[in-house]
C-alpha cells in the first residue's frame, strides 16, 4: 500500500515537472481585431542572447518577420507579408521601446522585455479580407535577427582580411532563420466570441 | 482560516497574470493640438479614460488618429500616475520627414551624451579628424546613425582596418540624462595565437595561458613614482582588482596612464598568472624613455649587380652592450667586413646626457678600379689592408628631439704600400641632431629629421693624415592614407688628406641608383651633395635621384637618375649614362 502510495506521488511528481515542457512548445496563435488578422505566441522568447546582449549596449537591434499563408499545412504560400520589428533598451530607465516599421511606422516605449516583444507580434497582422470565411489556413511566421554588422561584409576584403577570416575566429555565423508555425484556422471560428 | 482561504484565492489571479493591467487615468496627444483631431475621435479618445490598458482597444484610435493626420507618425507612451494602477495615456505625433523612414527608433536618442572614448586602441592608431569628430558628438543628443557612420570609419582607419574589429556601447553617464559612447577595439586573432577565449603568448619560450574568466588579483605600476599619474587613474586601475580579467579595460587604462605620463615613459602592460589558481596579475611596467636614440651602425642587407651582396647587422644585444657583424661594400669605395662591439648607455642618470664606446675591426677588399686609379693619383692616401679604431663619445640632449655628441675617433690603418705599415688617422668628432616627433595632421604624418657632422684629424691627436669633414645630412618623410613621401638631402665637404674611408661616394644601392660608384668615381671625392625624392603606395613607389661628386678645383658632373621599387626591389635607370650601363636591379633592407 505505501509502495503503491509512493509510486503515485512519483508519477504526479513526474507528470508536473514535464508539463512545463510540454505545455511550452508555443505554437502561433492568431485573433481579429477589426480587419486585421493579429499573431499571438505569448511565451515565445524570439530575442536571443546575442540580441538582449546587444540592446544592453544601448544598440538598436531589428528583428525581421516574415508571414506565410497557406491553405494546407505543409503547402505552399499563398501570400506573403514581411515586417520589421526595431527594438532598443532604455540604458537609465532600463525599459525596451519596440517600433513597426512598415506599413505604418508605430512605436511604444516603457515596456518590459514580455510587453514588447508581445507588441511587436502583435503588430503583425494579415488583412481579413485576404482569407476566405470558411476554409482552413495555416500561418508560419519566419523569424531573424538582422546582422548591423553584415555591412562590415560588403567592403571589399584585403588578402590579409581573408588571411584573418580563414585562420581567426571571424567567421561570421548568419543569424538563424527561426519559425513557428500555427493553424488549422478558420476565419468563421475566429469570429465567434469566446 | 476563511479569511486566509479567501486572501489565497484573491491571490491567484495577480499570481497568474504576474502584474495588474493598469488603469488608464487619462488621454492626451503630444506633439501637435487635439484641436485638429475630428471631435468623434477626440469622443473615442475620452472613452479609454476609465478602461483597463489594452492594445485591442488603443490601437484602433491609434490607427484612426493616423489616419486623420497622415503626415505625421503616431506613437503611444504610457506615463504613470502616482497612483500605481494609474497611467497616462499619451498619443505622441511627429510630422513625418525623409528621415521617418529610417527614424532613429533607438529610445536612447533621448539622451545627452557625456563622453566618447576609444578603448583597446591608442589614440594615435588613428586620426585626429577621427577623434574630434567623435568628441563633437560631446553635449548633443544621441544620434544612433553617427556612431554607426563613426564606428564604420573607426574600423576604416588604415592602422586598424582588417586587424581589429570595432563595436559601439552607451552606457550610463555619470549625471541623469547623460549616457557614454564607448567605442571598443579588439583586435583580431591571428592564426597562431587565440583559441576558444585563451590568450596564448608565444612571445617567450613558456606558453603561458590567460583565461577570460580568470580573476585580477593584483594591479600595478612600477618604475614611476605614485606621484607620476592621478589618483582617479590609480583608483580605475585599482577597480580591476576582484573582477575578472578585461583585456580592453587594461588596455584602456595602459593608454590613460601612457597619456598621464605625457609619452615620457614606454608602458609595458604585462597580465601573468597570479599566486592563485585562476587568477592573474596586471602590472603596467613604466620606463623612461632615453632622449638619445641608439647610435650603432645602420644595419643593411643588399644587393648591387656590380658591387654584389652586403650584409651587416649590429644593435643591442644585453644591457647597453652592442654587437654588429657582416660585410658592407655598399657605403664606402672600399668593402670592409669584421665586427665592431661596443658599450652604450643611452641616460647616464638623466635623459640628457648618454656615451658610448665602440671598438671596430675590419678587413679590406679592394675592386681594380679603385686601385689602379689609386696609382694615378699619388697625393691620395693609398690602400690599407685592414683598419681598426675606438671611438669613445657623449651624447647630449637639449629636448627629446635635438642631440648633439663630441667624442674622438683612433682608427689604425694597415697601409698596403709602399711597404706594409701602419698609419694613424685621429679624429675629433662632433655632431647635432634633430628628430621632429610625428607630426599627425588629418589623415596623414609627417616627420623631418636633420643633422650635421664634423670630424677633424690634427696633429694635436698624433694622426697622421691631416682633413676636416663635413657632412650634412636630412630627410623629411610624410604619409597620407597609404602614401608616403620621402625627400631627403646629403651634403658634403672635405679638405685635407684624408684616408679613402672618410672620402664621399655616390652610386650605391640608395644614392644615385642605377649608377655604379666605381664608374662614377672609384677612390670617392671630397665635395658632394645628393637629392632624392620618393613617392609610394604601399609597397609599389617610383624614386628620383640627383646628385654629383667631385674633387675640389675640379668642375662637378651632375647625374640623374629614376625607377620604380616594389618594397626592397627596385628597378632603376641611370639618365645619360654613355658607358655600358642600363637598368640595374637593386635590394634594399633597412
Amino acid at each position: 500500500m505505501r509502495t503503491r502510495t509512493i509510486m503515485t506521488w512519483a508519477a504526479m511528481v513526474c507528470l508536473l515537472s514535464v508539463y512545463p515542457a510540454i505545455s511550452g512548445a508555443e505554437s502561433l496563435k492568431v485573433h481579429v481585431n477589426g480587419d486585421q488578422l493579429h499573431m499571438e505566441a505569448h511565451d515565445l522568447r524570439f530575442l536571443s542572447q546575442a540580441a538582449l546582449s546587444r540592446l544592453h549596449d544601448g544598440a538598436t537591434v531589428i528583428y525581421r518577420f516574415r508571414l506565410l499563408f497557406s491553405v494546407s499545412k505543409n503547402g505552399t504560400a499563398t501570400a506573403e507579408y514581411t515586417y520589421h520589428c526595431v527594438f532598443s533598451f532604455d540604458i537609465l530607465e532600463e525599459k525596451y521601446k519596440v517600433s513597426r516599421q512598415e506599413p505604418g511606422y508605430r512605436a511604444a516605449s516603457h515596456l518590459s522585455e514580455n510587453a514588447a516583444r508581445d507588441l511587436c507580434l502583435d503588430s503583425l497582422t494579415i488583412p481579413v479580407a485576404s482569407v476566405g470565411t470558411n476554409t482552413l489556413f495555416w500561418i508560419s511566421m519566419e523569424y531573424q535577427m538582422e546582422d548591423r554588422q553584415s555591412s562590415d561584409r560588403s567592403d571589399s576584403p584585403s588578402v590579409l582580411d581573408s588571411l584573418v577570416n580563414i585562420f581567426g575566429q571571424r567567421k561570421k555565423t548568419p543569424q538563424p532563420v527561426d519559425m513557428l508555425r500555427g493553424g488549422p484556422f478558420r476565419m468563421d471560428d475566429l469570429r465567434k466570441p469566446k | 482560516m476563511k479569511t486566509l482561504s479567501l486572501s489565497f484565492l484573491l491571490l491567484i489571479p495577480t499570481l497568474a497574470f504576474g502584474q495588474i493591467v493598469p488603469t488608464i487615468s487619462k488621454t492626451e496627444i503630444a506633439g501637435a493640438s487635439d484641436q485638429v483631431l475630428s471631435t468623434d475621435l477626440r469622443d473615442s479618445m475620452q472613452k479609454l479614460v476609465g478602461q483597463r490598458y489594452d492594445p485591442a482597444i488603443v490601437d484602433p484610435v491609434l490607427r484612426r488618429i493616423e489616419s486623420e493626420m497622415p503626415e505625421y507618425v503616431v506613437a503611444t507612451r504610457n506615463i504613470p500616475e502616482s497612483d500605481p494602477g494609474l497611467i497616462r495615456l499619451v498619443f505622441v505625433v511627429a510630422p513625418k520627414s525623409p528621415a521617418t523612414n529610417a527614424p532613429d527608433t533607438n529610445v536612447n536618442s533621448q539622451y545627452i551624451v557625456e563622453s566618447v572614448e576609444v578603448k583597446g586602441v591608442m589614440a594615435d592608431q588613428y586620426s585626429t579628424a577621427l577623434h574630434d569628430e567623435m568628441q563633437n558628438m560631446n553635449g548633443l543628443m544621441l544620434d544612433s546613425a553617427k556612431i554607426e557612420e563613426l564606428r564604420k570609419r573607426l574600423r576604416a582607419e588604415p592602422q586598424l582596418k582588417g586587424k581589429y574589429s570595432i563595436s559601439d556601447k552607451i552606457e550610463r553617464g555619470s549625471q541623469p540624462g547623460h549616457v557614454k559612447v564607448v567605442f571598443e577595439a579588439e583586435k583580431m586573432p591571428w592564426a597562431f595565437r587565440v583559441t576558444l577565449g585563451n590568450k596564448i603568448d608565444l612571445s617567450g619560450s613558456k606558453i603561458n595561458e590567460i583565461k577570460d574568466t580568470d580573476i585580477v588579483e593584483s594591479a600595478q605600476v612600477t618604475g614611476v613614482p605614485r606621484s607620476a599619474y592621478s589618483d582617479p587613474l590609480d583608483r580605475e586601475i585599482q577597480m580591476m582588482v576582484g573582477k575578472r580579467v578585461d583585456h580592453l579595460e587594461a588596455d584602456h587604462l595602459k593608454e590613460k596612464l601612457d597619456t598621464e605620463l605625457k609619452h615620457r615613459y614606454e608602458v609595458e602592460e604585462k597580465i601573468q598568472k597570479g599566486s592563485k589558481p585562476e587568477t592573474v596579475t596586471v602590472v603596467y611596467e613604466a620606463k623612461l624613455i632615453p632622449w638619445i636614440p641608439e647610435r650603432t651602425r645602420p644595419e643593411i642587407g643588399t644587393y648591387h649587380p656590380q658591387q654584389g651582396i652586403s650584409a651587416f647587422v649590429d644593435g643591442t644585444v644585453f644591457r647597453g652592450l652592442t654587437l654588429g657583424m657582416g660585410t658592407d661594400g655598399d657605403t664606402l669605395t672600399e668593402r670592409y667586413k669584421g665586427y665592431t662591439v661596443g658599450f652604450e648607455s643611452r641616460m647616464l642618470g638623466t635623459p640628457h646626457v648618454g656615451a658610448k664606446v665602440r671598438f671596430d675591426t675590419f678587413g679590406m677588399l679592394w675592386k681594380s678600379q679603385t686601385l689602379n686609379n689609386l696609382l694615378l693619383t699619388p697625393s691620395l692616401p693609398g690602400a690599407y689592408r685592414s683598419r681598426q679604431a675606438i671611438e669613445p663619445s657623449i651624447a647630449i640632449a637639449f629636448s627629446p628631439t635635438l642631440y648633439a655628441t663630441a667624442g674622438a675617433n683612433f682608427t689604425e690603418l694597415e697601409m698596403m704600400l709602399p711597404v706594409e705599415h701602419w698609419e694613424s688617422a685621429h679624429e675629433a668628432t662632433a655632431s647635432l641632431t634633430y628628430h621632429s616627433p610625428i607630426l599627425k595632421h588629418g589623415t596623414g604624418t609627417s616627420a623631418v629629421s636633420s643633422g650635421y657632422e664634423i670630424r677633424s684629424a690634427t696633429r694635436t691627436l698624433d694622426s697622421d693624415f691631416v682633413y676636416t669633414r663635413h657632412q650634412w645630412r636630412g630627410a623629411y618623410v610624410g604619409t597620407f592614407g597609404h602614401n608616403k613621401f620621402k625627400f631627403s638631402y646629403l651634403g658634403g665637404r672635405l679638405t685635407g688628406n684624408a684616408p679613402l674611408f672618410e672620402r664621399f661616394s655616390l652610386g650605391n644601392t640608395v644614392t644615385l641608383r642605377g649608377w655604379n660608384k666605381y664608374d662614377i668615381d672609384p677612390i670617392g671625392g671630397d665635395r658632394v651633395y645628393h637629392l632624392s625624392t620618393e613617392w609610394s603606395y604601399k609597397y609599389f613607389g617610383v624614386f628620383m635621384d640627383n646628385g654629383s661628386i667631385w674633387n675640389s678645383g675640379e668642375d662637378s658632373t651632375i647625374r640623374n637618375s629614376f625607377g620604380v621599387f616594389l618594397g626592397p626591389l627596385k628597378l632603376a635607370v641611370p639618365i645619360g649614362c654613355s658607358s655600358d650601363c642600363g637598368i640595374s636591379f637593386l635590394i634594399r633592407l633597412e
